[in-house]
Formats: structure tokens, sequence, C-alpha cells
């Protein structure tokens, strides 16, 4: 884990935290939060050998008996390593979930989240997979805060993202071990009302450097209706170290999605039952996406090309459909310039295609 | 009939997305009405209809309009996602006999089965019910 080596200028880990603690913490009330609440915390570990997706949401349960509609919490855990992709959902309802509003602190079963002294604590241990997960995330960049981002027919969605993070600790895939320190990670939450199903799809991803020492990181999503023909916000944000360099918008982007698809032979899908009502193997995610972006302060080109994927499935809510997080891992570069500094990133991206079938 | 008869358990599953995904209960009623279909598995039958009251097990003498035949193993391994419907009937896991219409109409209300289970709160344990009885029985882990 990294020391804390900063000067002539650059925020304490104190005042990382405190700006994390100012607008990532939980907003889902325990026993209620309403008629289509959604929230998630969400983090990806990107290491040489392993990649690691862990999902915390609670959301407004619209299946609970008695329309009480009380909070579902799930935990999603998906990892590929040399044995290829692993995971599952797991579920948990009543005594069985704890979230304390206001800060950071996220019980389901037997795993939890919690962000404590500038760090966020991650212990996982699946139900009914052989996978243990106990890592410690340390955030290196300043959060940034997206609030508002516009829905079609609901209230507006918030984000609040912190895109890179030094993880040490150890994940256990079916008995094997593998010991992390230093590898790099991301991490966002995003909280909102909307129905699984809803009039939404989204394009998302991140790049972090396959170098630890490189400085940049970058984040980038694009939000359209379900068809995609309308498109509702379009965003790039690019950090140098801890400070947050370069923000684009709506108009100063575009993205270019190649026309052929992503080629992956048998996706892997969580959870499995799901398989049943969405047991397609051909994926709309497009083998390729470039997002170009330009402003007064810069420009940046950000090229990521698919190699495998994986399914989260979750049944709609307003309709017997399914909607598909494809998790794609992805090749990328990064080139641009911002404030007279060259941008450069190779390094690998995740990206999530949201799509309603 | 013990309670983790596949009868049983069929029963319990239809009441639950009865009460708990009732669209779901209602897509199956109208994909195939008044049809009956017989599922045989490992020697055990159930047989199920849909009526005007909705869709429930019924005696296995009443004719059907389709006949299923399958195993615990495969039943798992399409809940696992380890196959799908179409590639355990191709290897022979599932075998599904009607009419074309018929069996249109049975795969159609299946699916909206399906879709309920993937919603109702009540399936994992009934699916974990299932395991064990596979398990008990020396089917598949």
């Amino acid at each position: 884990m990294r020391e804390d080596r900063r000067s002539g200028g650059a925020p304490a880990d104190a005042e990382i935290a405190a700006a994390i603690d100012a607008v990532d913490h939980v907003r889902g009330a325990i026993g209620g939060a309403g008629r289509d609440f959604k929230e998630w915390q969400h983090f990806a570990v990107l290491a040489p050998a392993l990649d690691l997706l862990v999902n915390f949401s609670l959301c407004d349960d619209p299946y609970a008996p008695d329309g009480a509609r009380p909070v579902v919490g799930r935990v999603v855990c998906v990892v590929r390593d040399e044995g290829g992709w692993d995971g599952d959902v797991d579920q948990y309802r009543g005594d069985a979930v704890y979230a304390a509003r206001g800060c950071t602190h996220v019980v389901l079963g037997a795993s939890s989240l919690v962000f404590r002294d500038g760090v966020f604590a991650i212990d996982v241990t699946m139900a009914a997979r052989p996978i243990r997960v106990r890592l410690r995330l340390r955030p290196v960049t300043m959060p940034a805060y997206q609030p508002s981002v516009p829905m079609l027919a609901a209230p507006p969605l918030h984000w609040a993202v912190v895109p890179r993070l030094e993880v040490a600790g150890e994940i256990e895939v079916a008995g094997r071990r593998h010991v992390l320190d230093g590898a790099l990670a991301y991490h966002d939450h995003n909280w909102g009302r909307f129905p699984w199903g809803h009039d939404v799809a989204w394009d998302w991803g991140f790049v972090l450097p396959a170098d630890p020492a490189s400085p940049w990181t970058t984040t980038f999503v694009r939000l359209t209706n379900r068809d995609r023909t309308v498109a509702l916000a379009h965003g790039a944000l690019v950090w140098r170290g801890h400070e947050l360099r370069g923000v684009f918008r709506e108009r100063e982007l575009a993205a270019d999605a190649s026309l052929g698809h992503a080629r992956v032979p048998r996706p892997f899908k969580v959870p499995r039952p799901m398989a049943l009502v969405a047991p397609e193997t051909a994926v709309d995610v497009p083998a390729g996406l470039v997002t170009r972006a330009e402003n007064d302060a810069g420009w940046i080109e950000c090229a990521c090309d698919v190699d495998d994927l994986a399914q989260v499935l979750i049944p709609s809510e307003v309709d017997l459909g399914v909607t598909i997080f494809n998790e794609a891992t992805a090749a990328a570069r990064v080139r641009g310039r911002l404030g007279g500094e060259h941008v450069a990133i190779d390094g690998r991206a995740v990206l999530e295609f949201i799509r309603v079938v | 009939m013990s309670s983790d008869s596949l009868v049983a358990l069929v029963a319990r599953s239809l009441r639950a997305l009865r009460e708990e995904v009732p669209v779901a209960h209602r897509a199956l009623c109208a994909a195939a009405p008044g049809r009956c279909v017989r599922i045989e598995m490992d020697g055990e039958v159930v047989a199920v209809a849909v009526d005007p009251a909705g869709v429930d097990v019924v005696p296995p003498s009443r004719p059907a309009d389709v006949h299923v035949h399958t195993s615990r193993r495969a039943t798992l391994a399409l809940a696992d996602g380890a196959t799908t419907l179409l590639g355990a009937a191709e290897a022979g896991a599932v075998e599904i006999v009607g009419t074309p219409d018929d069996v249109v109409a049975f795969h159609d209300a299946l699916h909206c089965y399906f879709h309920g289970a993937v919603r109702a709160p009540s399936f994992p344990a009934l699916l974990a019910a299932f395991r064990r009885r596979a398990w008990s029985e020396g089917g598949p882990p």
C-alpha cells in the first residue's frame, strides 16, 4: 500500500477522505427508501492476473409481500482469473440488510462495505460460490460529483466518482489465492429513482494505466434512451494525479462505436437462473468504442477494444423483460492534451453497456 | 405427498407465482389457455393445467396437450445456467412432445413462469429444496 508521499500543494489523505465523505455516502433508508429508489456502490479492480467487480446495492423491493416495499440489498461479485469467470449475485432482505445513512457502512449478510479513515474496506463472502474478498482501497484522487444527470420520465440520477484507488488485500476464488498490493481500482456511486426497464441505456467506462506511475485517469459516460436514439447526457472526466484536470460535457464529445460486435463465445451470466430468461449468446456490444472530446482546455481521444465480457442480468420492473449490464474488459489507449500537457494512458478499461431486452 | 416432492414443489411455485408476481401469472395463463402439460422427471409425474381460475397442479390422469420428459440433473443445469432450454432439448436432456401449436404455447408459458421465478422472493428457497432433493437421491451437486 502506498505511503502518503505527497507534498507541495497535493491534498493530504484526510482532505481526499473528507471530500469523498461529503458526496459519497449512503442515501437510502432501511425500512422503506420509497418507490423505485436505487443506489449502488461499484468497485472494479484491474490487477495483472485478475479482474474483479464488486457492487453493493440497496433498492426498493417491488416484489415484497403486503406492498411494504422495504429495501432489498444485493452483492454482485464477478471475478476473472486464470480459472475464467466466476461470481454471483447474492440477495438479502429484512434483518440481513444494514446500512447507515450519511456514511458508507453497509452490511449485507456476511459481506460488508465500510469507508473509514480514508479507506474503503470491502469484505465479501459469496453465499453459494467459493469466493472471498478482503480488500482495502485507498483513494488517490479527489472525487467528482455529477448531480442531476437527466433521465426520461424519472427524477435525475446522481453520480459520485473516485476513479483511482490503490488496492491491498486478498481474493480467493475456488482455492486460488490472489494477493494484491498496489493494484489500481475504480469506484463510483449512483443513486436515483427509476424502475429497471425504464427508458434508459448507458455506455460508461473508465481507463486505468498499466503502469501505476502514469498519473492520468479518465472516465466517461453516455446516457441515452433505451433505443439509443436520444442522447440524455454525455461527459468525460480526466484526472492528473489527485486533481480533476479536464471536464468535457455534452456537445464537446462524440462517441464512435464500431459496427462490428464483440465476439464472446458464451458470455458469463449472473445470477445464473437469469440465463433462463436471457439465454442469448450474441451480445449487443460494439467490438470497439472511441470517445473524442474537445473544448477550450484541450482534447482527448480514448480508444477501447473489447476483449471479454460478463453479464449481470436484472429483471425489468416495468414488464417481463431483462436489463442487461454488459461488463466488458478492454485494451485502452488515451491520447490528448490538457492545460499544455500531453495526456497518454496505455492501459485497460472496463466498459459497461446497458441494454434492455 | 412429501413436502419436497415434485408435485408439492410445483404447486408451491405456482402459488408463489400467483401471489408474488401476478403479472407473470397472468401472462402465463394468457400464453396457454386451456392447455395441460404432463411432466415426468426421474419417475415422478406432475400435471399442470391453465384453467379459467388460473394455472395449477391437476391430477396426472388428465389428458395432456404437451408431454415433457426430463431429469432433475437437466433441470438444475438449466437453473444454474450451464445450458439453455434449446441446448438441453438438442442434447436429449429435455424432451418436449406435442403439436407445434401446443409446444409453442408451452414454450411461451414456460418463459412466463421463468420470468416469475427470477422475480418472486419465494423461489430461491424452492430451488434450494429442489436441489436438496436432487442431492439426496444422488443427483448432481
